[in-house]
């Protein structure tokens, strides 16, 4: 999207408004699409992802800066984060005090020292790929294209931040 | 990359590390959206992104919305098609007012010549002594009238019925 585009996008010009709409919500909606149950649920956040970037004057559309990230980039991460906001609403209550049984409610008095970490034990990039390898079973390729680094860069980094691991919580300790 | 065997144990240190952490680190703010949209083009410095990688360990649900979002490019013309009752309803969102505001003006007077300003003022003051005198002149009648009928009436009511001065001093004389 041109910079005018975008200018009058948050001018509130209904055009430019009806052209982005036109554009981006096939998009907004195959972002969401993972999240949310059924077609109609989906067109829901894709409304309320629409209602957040005009709501009180296009505040959220102004945030946006497009010499830091692509439109469509930006988009997916507003619709997905919107969805989740959706999803957080719309999340069966939870059961009520008088129905869990008393032995669950107990409090045991037992004071329970915190863990001591050394500080910056694993580095943000180790305890992502961690988290990618192990939370989100992805492989190493699929990391390696997410991080925009080589395959090898990935298992090294794997393989340091175990060793880490191991001389911090090994037998040994 | 290990063998499994290998590999369920670095699981197991992995999820001991990562509740050791949940319990010694506080909630983080979300990222801006535009700071995680840069990190997914790879747009971010070294120590940016450390951050957002740092975030990203701890949330790890973010990593697939920064995962769509780097080829969320890609998917710009290929994306499915909303139904045309969600497309109206969202382009309703912005109505189509002109949001430019029209300063108002008012309308320029012409000026009017020394004369008539004159006049008028003239005009005004006539209109202010003859509405004076017209209310003197009634008032006057008014007065006179009123004052003639009264002088009237004082006659008449001391032939019919005199002061009781007369005949409270033989009353006075006679109880005495």
């Amino acid at each position: 999207m041109a910079d005018k585009d975008l200018a009058a996008l948050v001018a509130g010009n209904k055009a430019a408004w009806d052209g982005f709409v036109r554009r981006y919500a096939g998009l907004i909606l195959s972002a969401v699409r993972t999240l949310v149950r059924e077609g109609t649920e989906a067109e829901d956040v894709l409304q309320e992802v629409f209602v957040r970037l005009c709501k009180d004057d296009f505040r959220l559309l102004k945030t946006y800066d497009p010499a830091r990230a692509g439109l469509s980039t930006w988009l997916t991460i507003v619709a997905r984060s919107t969805a989740r906001d959706v999803q957080r609403r719309h999340r069966p209550p939870q059961s009520a005090l008088d129905d869990v049984p008393e032995r669950l409610l107990a409090v045991s008095d037992v004071h329970v020292e915190p863990l001591k970490l050394p500080k910056d034990l694993l580095s943000p990039r180790q305890q992502l790929v961690l988290t990618m390898l192990y939370e989100r079973d992805m492989d190493v390729a699929e990391i390696a294209q997410a991080l925009n680094v080589d395959p090898q860069t990935v298992r090294s980094t794997h393989h340091k931040a175990m060793l880490k691991l191991r001389a911090h919580f090994g037998p040994e300790r | 990359m290990t063998e499994p065997k290998d590999r369920a144990e670095e699981n197991a240190l992995w999820r001991h590390w990562r509740t050791a952490v949940a319990n010694a680190r506080g909630a983080a703010p979300a990222p801006d959206p535009l700071l995680l949209a840069a990190y997914a083009e790879h747009r971010l410095s070294e120590s940016a992104a450390e951050d957002i990688e740092s975030w990203l360990a701890r949330h790890p649900e973010v990593i697939e919305d920064v995962l769509a979002a780097g080829i969320s490019k890609a998917r710009v013309g290929a994306a499915e098609e909303p139904s045309a009752g969600a497309l109206a309803k969202a382009m309703a969102l912005v109505s189509g007012r002109d949001p430019t505001v029209v300063p108002f003006r008012r309308p320029a007077r012409p000026a009017s010549p020394v004369w008539r300003v004159a006049v008028g003022r003239v005009a005004v003051a006539a209109s202010l002594l003859v509405v004076s005198l017209v209310g003197f002149a009634l008032g006057t009648d008014a007065y006179t009238s009123l004052n003639g009928d009264q002088q009237q009436s004082a006659l008449s009511q001391d032939l019919f019925d005199p002061p009781i001065g007369i005949f409270s001093g033989l009353g006075e004389e006679s109880s005495s």
